[in-house]
């Protein structure tokens, strides 16, 4: 199209005329409340800084988020919450491959948390609920005690929900829910009770990745930050080592691409916080069992460049990793390095990683 | 036979206490033992022993062929344990644990008290059958019960030696228990040679006998025993390739391999990875510490330096020397065996030296002085562990720390499970450390909470920005800024979220003579396995002295109201005084041990010499009593003697030991041991004087030898029984030393009260005709 020299000018000026009107008027209603609310919490120092809406709140506003927490936590009736589709009456109290009892919710912690992601933490944590038993069940898994042994205390929808907004009074930047995925139901129900009550934190589901599309559906719009692992990409290895999931890399496939779908590619806002995105989490695992290189490249393959990948090395032999031979060790330094610079040279440039070779 | 008969009855003393040492030792890999764990053990050791005592043994008095019969039990004694060590090899497998998996309370009392159960029952019976032989050529009742005594307390004094020197360095569990068989059926063999009798029932005894001396025999010298011993550990470490497989006097050592990486699993616990160590772990432990301090030059290391501390603490250029103390030798001569470049480089270096030497003996006796004490052992889960966590053993580090030197301690910690019990433990120690240093700096972690405590500011300030500086002027980082893992360690946030964590935590602070932290760390670990069982715990905290004497009263005023009906309870008044003094010698003999740690250091060679000292004494007190009983006509009015001194000496000791602890310095050692000996020499003497007493008394109302033999011993073994489960876990750390030795001490009142008031004109008129 060609534009003269007038018509440059004419709306230029329109819209320059359209924002500081908009700025007039937002600065004295509604941009004023944000402002203030965020300015009370940028003195006490958390939150995620102005005119930052979480998603769900749009739900909550038109009752959505309601509606959809009653559908998931009706689908517990015959539980198809995760993939394992066990198909127990969960309403009843029976307890299926997760062995979370019933409907109850068990939580083992919350509270601000400094040892995340970086983004997340930022300078008043990440507002962290760990929630018990764990639908994957893997034999090295590093909190066995909550994920296996389902060690907490039960608490109800509201007190969930009360911990929410406490985690925010207390500056968090986010509501950090691990291990989310057998307790979906609960999770929304919780997060349309919170925001009724002033919850205004992005919420981070930090899952194991293996989701059901049918239930990632449910969380659009709901979710705004996702924090997935990619364990395995060979099925054989998530068969042997986490309960017979031979379907995890399959599923997580299609679950991450469509978490990228809701929320995109995670990057800070402004104040290096956290607000939105996927950030993808994967475990290097001695003798490739996780096949790292493959999934590298399909992150390369199928998601932006500039996904954040947070490249972990922290695995340690424990639980019942002894009685694989396979899994029995740490991984080495060029088993990780090689990891590392694979995911370079398929120009993945947002890593995270853990540079062990930061000392001489 | 006089001659013969006793040395079998030594060779019975001798079995059991190796049959014991070697079933604990076993067991403990399995169970990774806390000293919960180890008190269930030999509880349940006990309560075995003294049911085969008792139902077992007092088939004795009524047996035809006795002395067959227990030659019997005495084989089928032996071939119980070389099953039972089997088992316990392959119970892993049977209860679906891992390796490294950690077992809670019940699992672990239930299975050993199954697979304790053969061994146990056959020798408390073999005790009764003893008494009941012996008394048969000597001519004695109470007597040959109280020689029994001796002979056996003599037997496993050697036991103790022989399996801490001789067996456990040299032999596998199946070598030292096929050695066992065949002394004893040597023995079997050599009690039998002399009889002209020739019956039917003794020809089968030779028989087997001699065939099992045979099979033994080859057993043994045919290598079976090691074939079986290499074959179970295969099934007990399945799927793992062993490289090696040792004991030493501290514990057991098995190193696995898996592509070029060493495992090292000390008493079933993976303890340490070569060469690649836990990475974050060790790097926050080592640096975070010394780059608070300007310019860290000497390091002292007690425990886990090697495999990856050492290393970390050798890239700082201003480390001139690094002291590491490694109790047991073993460990670091294995390390050597299978080398790493990692570890080679670590203690090859120039700066480094070596001591096998218990951390605090080290700490108290060095001259030098340190610019950070690093201590590698992270829960104090049994009392020899807890002595790193106690106010004394902090105020000794910072005798030897330099003005601005930092103690860096690791302790039980989590950020996805914060139960009411962590908190206490951590709680209790932070409290400890802040009686002593001015400043207290928590790194908390998954796993692994990282203390730093210092009189200097610094670790307090210590932030990205500072160690950003510090590594580059110690040209130390080879990438620019410190990676996000280091850095988010430091995040002041982690200061308020502490003190957050801490809040509604005990106030209480360890100490050595009251190992509270020991107490919170064992109620984690079974809140964590056994959460049914909470409640439990929480109600032992709360008792205290109060409660003990509200207690003592209310049985006292219990037994008043007895008294008011005609019936005598004369025998259930002795049996009942031989409980609590079992109870109390195991108190005074745990206490002595646990003293003597806390004040001088874990020394094995002395820990086997105390107790060997306590049995000595308990054998000298039986022989004195039971010389003393063939001359003095009152023998009632001797027990009461031996119940007042008992009681005198509940109350006494805590003085004593305090005494002790508060007045050492460097050049009291060797007579501090002495008096310990000693102490713990009259402790034996003063319990074991008493059971051929009562043993004497018992015998006025009932001839029945072998009944009351078998019932005695065992109300001592059910005494010893309580002290074992109860003194270490409970009482100690709850009550302190002092509120332990004073709980028994009004148990002992009460006991004192029930045979003075039961001791009746008749039972004096019997004692003093008899006599």
């Amino acid at each position: 199209m060609d534009i003269s020299r007038r018509t440059f000018m004419e709306k230029t000026t329109t819209f320059c005329l359209k924002t500081g009107l908009s700025v007039i008027f937002l600065s004295t209603t509604s941009a004023q409340t944000f402002a203030t609310s965020a300015t009370a919490k940028e003195k006490k120092g958390g939150g995620v800084g102005l005119l930052f809406e979480p998603a769900y709140l749009k739900l909550h506003r038109t009752g959505e988020l309601g509606e959809r927490a009653e559908t998931l936590w009706a689908a517990m009736e015959n539980c198809e919450l995760c993939p394992r589709s066990c198909g127990v009456n969960r309403l009843e109290g029976e307890e299926g491959f997760c062995h979370a009892p019933g409907t109850a919710l068990i939580v083992s912690a919350f509270h601000p948390h400094f040892g995340e992601e970086r983004p997340l933490v930022g300078d008043h944590g990440s507002g962290t609920v760990f929630l018990t038993h764990c639908n994957l069940r893997c034999v090295f898994c590093q909190n066995w005690e909550i994920s296996h042994l389902g060690r907490g205390a039960e608490k109800s929808i509201d007190e969930l929900a009360a911990i929410m907004l406490k985690l925010q009074d207390a500056g968090c930047h986010n509501i950090n829910i691990v291990t989310p995925t057998h307790y979906s139901a609960h999770i929304l129900k919780a997060v349309d009770r919170a925001a009724g009550a002033g919850l205004r934190l992005p919420i981070v589901y930090n899952t194991s990745g293996w989701e059901r599309q049918e239930i990632l559906e449910a969380l659009d719009g709901v979710v705004d930050i996702y924090l997935p692992d990619f364990k395995y990409w060979e099925s054989d290895m998530s068969a042997q080592y986490s309960s017979d999931a031979a379907t995890y890399p399959e599923i997580t496939r299609q679950a991450i691409l469509e978490m990228h779908r809701q929320v995109g590619v995670a990057k800070p806002a402004y104040n290096g916080y956290m607000q939105r995105g996927v950030m993808i989490r994967h475990l290097v695992m001695p003798n490739d069992i996780s096949g790292s290189e493959k999934i590298m490249e399909w992150i390369a393959d199928n998601l932006p460049k500039d996904t954040y990948i947070n490249i972990m090395a922290q695995y340690s032999p424990l639980f019942k990793a002894f009685e694989y031979p396979n899994l029995a060790r740490r991984i080495t330094r060029e088993e990780y390095v090689r990891v590392v610079e694979k995911a370079r040279d398929l120009g993945l440039e947002n890593l995270d990683i853990q540079g062990y070779w930061w000392l001489r | 036979m006089k001659i013969l008969f006793p040395i079998a009855v030594v060779v019975m003393g001798f079995s059991g206490l190796v049959a014991q040492i070697l079933l604990l030792r076993e067991l403990l890999i399995v169970f990774s033992g806390n000293e919960l764990s180890i008190g269930i053990i030999l509880a349940n050791a006990l309560i075995l022993e003294a049911f085969g005592s008792f139902y077992l043994g007092k088939r004795a008095e009524t047996s035809k062929h006795k002395l067959e019969s227990f030659m019997l039990l005495t084989i089928l004694f032996c071939v119980s344990l070389v099953i039972a060590i089997l088992l316990i090899r392959i119970l892993r497998n049977m209860m679906g644990i891992s390796i490294g998996e950690s077992i809670g309370f019940i699992p672990i009392l239930y299975s050993s008290f199954l697979i304790l159960m053969p061994v146990s029952i056959l020798h408390g019976a073999l005790f009764t059958y003893c008494c009941r032989i012996y008394s048969m050529f000597s001519g004695g009742g109470a007597s040959s019960v109280g020689k029994v005594y001796v002979y056996e307390t003599l037997g496993a004094i050697f036991g103790g030696v022989v399996c801490a020197y001789l067996l456990i360095p040299y032999f596998d569990s199946f070598q030292a228990a096929s050695w066992l068989a065949l002394l004893n059926l040597i023995i079997c063999l050599a009690l039998l040679m002399p009889s002209r009798e020739i019956g039917r029932y003794r020809q089968l005894v030779l028989a087997i006998s001699i065939i099992g001396i045979v099979c033994t025999g080859y057993f043994i010298l045919g290598s079976q025993a090691a074939k079986l011993h290499d074959q179970s550990i295969s099934w007990q470490w399945k799927n793992q390739d062993i490289v090696h497989y040792q004991n030493s006097q501290y514990g057991n050592i098995c190193i696995t391999e898996n592509q070029g990486q060493y495992i090292f699993f000390v008493d079933g616990v993976p303890n340490l990875i070569t060469p690649v160590p836990d990475i974050p772990l060790v790097e926050e432990f080592v640096h975070i510490p010394l780059l608070a301090q300007s310019q860290p030059m000497t390091i002292l290391i007690l425990s886990g330096g090697a495999g990856g501390v050492i290393n970390e603490i050798l890239k700082h250029p201003s480390i001139e020397s690094i002291t590491y103390a490694e109790l047991d030798p073993l460990i670091l001569d294995l390390i050597k065996t299978f080398p790493t470049p990692l570890t080679e480089t670590e203690l090859n270096d120039r700066r480094v030296k070596v001591k096998h030497v218990d951390g605090r003996l080290l700490l108290r006796t060095s001259a030098n002085k340190y610019d950070a004490v690093f201590v590698g052992i992270q829960e104090p889960s049994n009392l020899q562990t807890n002595r790193f966590f106690t106010k004394e053993f902090f105020s000794l580090a910072k005798k030897q720390l330099h003005q601005d030197g930092i103690l860096v301690i690791g302790l039980t910690g989590s950020l996805d499970y914060l139960n009411e019990e962590l908190v206490h433990l951590n709680s209790c120690v932070f409290n400890t450390l802040k009686r002593v240093f001015s400043h207290v700096r928590v790194v908390p972690g998954d796993g692994t909470n990282l203390y730093l405590a210092s009189d200097a500011e610094e670790i307090v300030r210590i932030d990205r920005e500072r160690i950003g500086e510090r590594l580059i002027q110690r040209n130390l980082a080879a990438e620019r800024g410190i990676p996000w893992h280091i850095e988010k360690k430091l995040h002041p946030g982690w200061q308020s979220w502490f003190s957050r964590f801490l809040e509604g935590g005990t106030e209480e602070i360890n100490t050595d003579f009251r190992p509270l932290a020991m107490f919170y760390s064992i109620s984690h670990w079974n809140a964590l396995l056994a959460p049914s069982l909470r409640g439990i715990f929480r109600q032992f905290e709360r008792i205290d002295l109060r409660t003990i004497t509200l207690f003592a009263g209310i049985s006292l005023l219990i037994y008043c109201l007895l008294l008011t009906q005609k019936r005598r309870y004369v025998p259930q008044a002795i049996s009942y005084s031989i409980i609590t003094t079992g109870f109390a010698g195991m108190i005074f003999d745990l206490t002595i041990i646990f003293a003597f740690q806390a004040v001088y250091g874990y020394v094995f060679s002395w820990i086997g010499i105390l107790v060997a000292s306590f049995m000595a004494g308990a054998a000298c007190g039986a022989l004195v009593a039971t010389m003393a009983m063939a001359r003095i006509k009152n023998c009632l009015k001797l027990f009461v003697l031996t119940e007042v001194a008992v009681t005198c000496f509940s109350f006494g000791l805590p003085v004593v030991l305090f005494a002790l602890h508060n007045g050492l310095d460097a050049s009291g050692f060797v007579f501090i041991r002495m008096l310990i000996l000693l102490i713990s020499f009259v402790s034996g003497l003063l319990t074991g004087c008493q059971f051929p007493l009562a043993n004497e008394l018992y015998l006025k109302s009932n001839d029945n030898l072998s009944r009351t033999a078998g019932l005695l011993y065992a109300s001592d073994l059910v005494g010893g029984w309580f002290g074992g489960i109860l003194g270490a876990v409970l009482l100690l750390p709850v009550l302190g030393l002092t509120g332990t030795c004073i709980s028994v001490g009004l148990l002992k009142i009460t006991s004192l009260v029930v045979i003075v008031t039961q001791s009746n004109r008749r039972l004096l008129r019997a004692s003093e005709s008899r006599g």
